[in-house]
């Protein structure tokens, strides 16, 4: 269609000044596809080569099914498996009930919940899951845990009464960890759905519970099926809570398998690529269900565009006992594994708040930690890493974004685009962190064991969200804004630069901080692909862990849960400022 | 029917407590048509919302029928759901995920009732949807939609209906035509409507009472034909049909005209008959009835005023015109509709006629 326009008006002379800037769009979004294809592609490929061969990444490969074989037909692989599919199942579900509920309250009840919803934005940034478990060990580990210690004391029990080293605490720390993600996954859903869609309900006279259940939810169905199978395949794919809870408990994941295929001495990355295959698949599938469910979209539109105050629904009598269920839920979530470091980071051992202990109260742990090894080049690496991705993958989502909602005429083009970016949405870190490790040991770039690798897999990782926070962004901004750029006679990379990037300025902060925050937590990958001289925070962590230096952990991560504060502050004045100004 | 009496309602905003309905009383007639008009901003939508029960007032209350929906006295407060209340709201609120059949329906499947199926069919074909029962309602038009919303409204049967501003998103030709077919649905079905609108033609060809409020007030309550023809205050005056309000004095009362002396010159009126000498006085004068004479037409008595046009917008069968009279102070500006073939331009003198009974006086100072 676009050439037969190009035809039709190029023989009236002046084709040139309206193929001008197509020619100039379509060369941007091939681009976009080079560059969003080549972070994903390539490492699948090489994961799926390395699966099929039985040699290592830098020979020349010898095709074999046996990796395939071995994996598939052991009796261990299934359980794990079996085992995997528990613990993610009740996690994502347990997670979506009560972060919905939580999300509810927050947005449609005067519960006092709905001040403190940046407590749910800010704990899962400032405790990531490798913090989150080791608080968790702390407070109810089966020897030294205080939580237990205390029971024991004051019902003069014999037996700890707690077990976090068993099935059920890996999915209570699970549950806990993700909750404040799914209700920051809800929440916005909740927010952006007129509340008259609801209120209509109640004027046909039906209770609020049938207003629930045959309209809150089904117009929320997406968010909750998309947000299942994201919490689903997070957990199948997450490390921390099987590797320090699990495998103390001698539960083996799935994950822990690909884990332990790569870190064994001699590594056998094939048999990772084998295991690692299974969840390619299974993410591939929940795409592809997702795309499915949200595939008549605007049955699901419920945004007006029109601003609206939500009605509130007064709780009564229920208002105090539901308060107190989310500031206990809050407090697990948040307060408590905080308030567990930070105590521990100014003792000697762990023990139990007493005048004993008090007394004890030394500094000593942050001198330790700052001397402990490259303690603080990791953390120096981790924020320069975060910011660097933060930084390319908001350029990108950016770009992506505004081509995906505003380009016209190349519908297959911008398609693949679209769903390119948002493959990686459903990809566990351990998948990327296996699969870019396999490419980068293939390719000749010497970069395997650099912070390159590791800014490589942080980008791939977390493009989506980039893309998401900047496309919401856009989608409420009126295209005639940029319209009326074009009549004024700007070309298409005027319009961007002066109007698009200027309007969307306090959005790209948050999508900078957003991603640089994840950057900085992230677990699974980075453990795969630092290596000597390259260690980041995370990595850093496990490492104490690992050496029983549990206090001077302690220490160290108070410092990094202070610098990661003030930096959202900082971050979050600097986007309002932005904000402001072009009010 | 709906009785409410000293209702109050403040919302939060940035730490300050604002006021929105500010102590309003008022009786709605069985099967009356009443219409809340105001500028936005007034409470009109927030009153009509309190009335649903979707908001809780802060003080007052209401009752509709024999009962007793809202009273902060007495600790009552019926929900929405018991009110048996039929609403359209201004987005219409159709529920993507539902036919328009199921949405129609649902009313009638929530309220236990029979029949559910045909009486959903009927209620569609009286707002002209016959056939479309089994589509999504993202396929619909805004008309479209505007009709679901209606049916689900009416389906079952409440003793109340309850429009927010149903038609400020339909095109000019479709409002006029969904205003007509809503008044023969309102009088078919004889329930007790409330409507809330911003537009004086809706308002005034809908109702049987008009309450117009300001700032949270009843500013006046009167019937359409009273409401236009012998507002009382200022604000109503302006706000339905516009007006020119001249404020003077009382000159003297002669023939059963009283003259007003004022910024446009003397003025003489009907009305005021009684009034001392020297007493403020407010006058208004609908723009259509300020007439401007031909060049040559021979003209003398009472408020002939000599103007000089200094805007003129075409109408179509009317002309807009401001003048500025030529005598008196003459920053004062009266507008005019002129009949669009009284030929006047820009800058040209012309003197107009005002009939002294075309001369209103406003009684009640605003609120």
């Amino acid at each position: 269609m676009t050439a037969a326009l190009g035809d039709s008006t190029g023989r009236r002379g002046w084709a040139t000044r309206w193929n001008g800037p197509r020619l100039g769009q379509r060369a941007v979004v091939i681009a976009l596809l080079l560059v969003v294809g080549y972070l994903i592609i390539p490492p699948i490929a090489a994961l799926l080569l390395g699966s099929i061969t039985d040699t290592p990444p830098d020979v020349w490969p010898n095709f074999t099914l046996s990796s395939l074989y071995y994996a598939y037909t052991n009796a261990d692989h299934y359980w794990s498996l079996a085992l995997s599919l528990i613990y993610a199942s009740t996690t994502a579900t347990c997670v979506l009930v009560v972060g919905g509920f939580l999300a509810w309250l927050v947005s449609r009840t005067d519960s006092y919940l709905r001040h403190l919803t940046d407590v749910f934005a800010l704990a899962p940034i400032i405790v990531p899951a490798v913090l989150f478990v080791t608080a968790w060990l702390l407070l109810l580990g089966p020897k030294g845990g205080l939580i237990n210690q205390w029971a024991m004391q004051t019902l003069a029990l014999e037996e700890p009464p707690f077990n976090l080293l068993s099935l059920g605490g890996m999915i209570w720390v699970g549950i806990l960890q993700e909750l404040p993600l799914a209700f920051l996954w809800l929440w916005p859903a909740f927010r952006s759905m007129n509340s008259d869609l609801e209120d209509a309900g109640l004027m046909a006279g039906a209770t609020s519970f049938t207003v629930i259940r045959r309209i809150t939810l089904p117009l929320l169905r997406p968010a909750i099926l998309s947000g299942w199978l994201m919490f689903f395949i997070y957990s199948l794919g997450a490390l921390a809570v099987p590797l320090m809870i699990g495998l103390p408990a001698g539960y083996v994941l799935y994950s822990t398998e690909i884990y332990l295929a790569v870190h064994r001495v001699p590594s056998d990355l094939n048999l990772a690529s084998a295991y690692s295959l299974l969840l390619v698949l299974m993410t591939f599938a929940g795409v592809a269900v997702y795309r499915h469910a949200t595939r008549e979209v605007s049955r699901f539109t419920t945004v007006t565009g029109k601003a609206f105050n939500p009605r509130l629904v007064r709780l009564g009598r229920w208002r105090w006992p539901i308060n107190l269920f989310g500031l206990t839920v809050l407090f697990l979530c948040a307060g408590l594994p905080i308030l567990v470091l930070v105590w521990n980071a100014f003792l000697p051992f762990p023990q139990l708040p007493s005048a004993q202990a008090f007394s004890l109260m030394t500094l000593e742990n942050f001198r330790a930690a700052m001397n402990y090894g490259p303690a603080i080049r990791a953390l120096y690496d981790s924020i320069v890493l975060g910011l660097g991705a933060g930084v390319v993958s908001t350029i990108l989502g950016c770009i992506i974004a505004w081509c995906t909602l505003r380009f016209r005429g190349m519908p297959y083009l911008l398609g693949l685009l679209d769903q390119l970016s948002t493959v990686p949405i459903a990809m566990p870190g351990l998948i990327v962190g296996v699969s870019v490790l396999w490419l980068y040991l293939i390719l000749p770039l010497p970069i395997y064991g650099t912070l390159w690798i590791l800014l490589i897999a942080y980008i791939t990782l977390h493009l989506p969200y980039a893309v998401r926070i900047c496309a919401s962004s856009l989608a409420q901004l009126h295209p005639e804004l940029e319209e009326a750029g074009y009549v004024s006679g700007a070309n298409w990379l005027t319009v961007f630069r002066r109007i698009i990037l200027a309007l969307m300025a306090p959005s790209l902060v948050t999508s900078v901080l957003y991603v640089g925050l994840r950057s900085f937590r992230e677990y699974s990958a980075s453990i795969l692909l630092a290596g000597p001289g390259s260690e980041v925070f995370s990595v850093m962590v496990l490492d104490m862990w690992d050496g029983g230096n549990l206090n001077i952990l302690c220490a160290y991560v108070t410092v990094v849960m202070v610098i990661l504060g003030t930096l959202v502050v900082v971050a979050s004045q600097l986007g309002r400022r932005l904000g402001t100004s072009l009010h | 029917m709906i009785n409410i009496s000293d209702l109050k309602k403040s919302f939060e905003s940035g730490g300050k407590a604002a006021t929105v309905l500010d102590g309003l009383s008022i009786d709605i007639a069985r099967n009356s048509f009443f219409t809340l008009l105001g500028p936005s901003g007034c409470g009109k939508s927030t009153l009509l919302r309190c009335l649903a029960g979707l908001e809780h007032p802060d003080s007052g209350e209401i009752s509709i029928g024999e009962t007793i929906a809202f009273s902060s006295s007495r600790n009552i407060m019926v929900p929405p759901n018991r009110r048996r209340i039929g609403m359209v709201f201004q987005s219409y609120a159709i529920w993507p995920h539902m036919t328009v059949g199921d949405n129609v329906a649902f009313p009638l499947q929530v309220q236990k009732q029979d029949n559910i199926r045909a009486r959903a069919l009927q209620a569609l074909s009286l707002v002209g949807l016959e056939g479309l029962e089994d589509r999504y309602a993202s396929k619909l038009s805004g008309g479209q939609q505007q009709r679901v919303a209606l049916a689900r409204a009416i389906v079952a049967k409440p003793d109340v209906l309850l429009l927010d501003e149903p038609l400020s998103n339909l095109d000019a030709a479709l409002r006029d035509q969904m205003r007509g077919e809503l008044l023969n649905i309102q009088r078919s079905l004889n329930v007790t409507t409330v409507y809330v609108t911003h537009d004086q033609v809706e308002a005034l060809s809908l109702s049987d009472r008009i309450a117009i409020m300001s700032k949270g007030r009843f500013v006046e309550i009167a019937s359409p034909d009273d409401l236009y023809n012998r507002p009382r205050t200022s604000f109503a005056a302006r706000f339905v049909g516009g007006a020119n309000i001249v404020e003077g004095r009382v000159a003297d009362t002669a023939n059963g005209l009283t003259t007003v002396d004022s910024a446009l010159g003397p003025v003489a009126t009907t009305g005021l008959a009684g009034q001392p000498a020297g007493d403020n006085a407010q006058l208004f004068i609908r723009p259509e009835k300020v007439v401007p004479l031909a060049a040559d037409a021979k003209a003398d008595g009472v408020n002939i005023f000599n103007c000089m046009v200094r805007a003129r917008r075409f109408a179509g069968e009317i002309t807009e015109l401001d003048l500025v009279p030529t005598t008196g102070r003459n920053e004062t500006l009266l507008s005019c509709k002129a009949r669009s073939s009284d030929i006047v331009s820009l800058g040209d003198s012309v003197r107009v006629r005002i009939d002294p009974r075309d001369v209103h006086v406003l009684a009640a100072e605003d609120a």
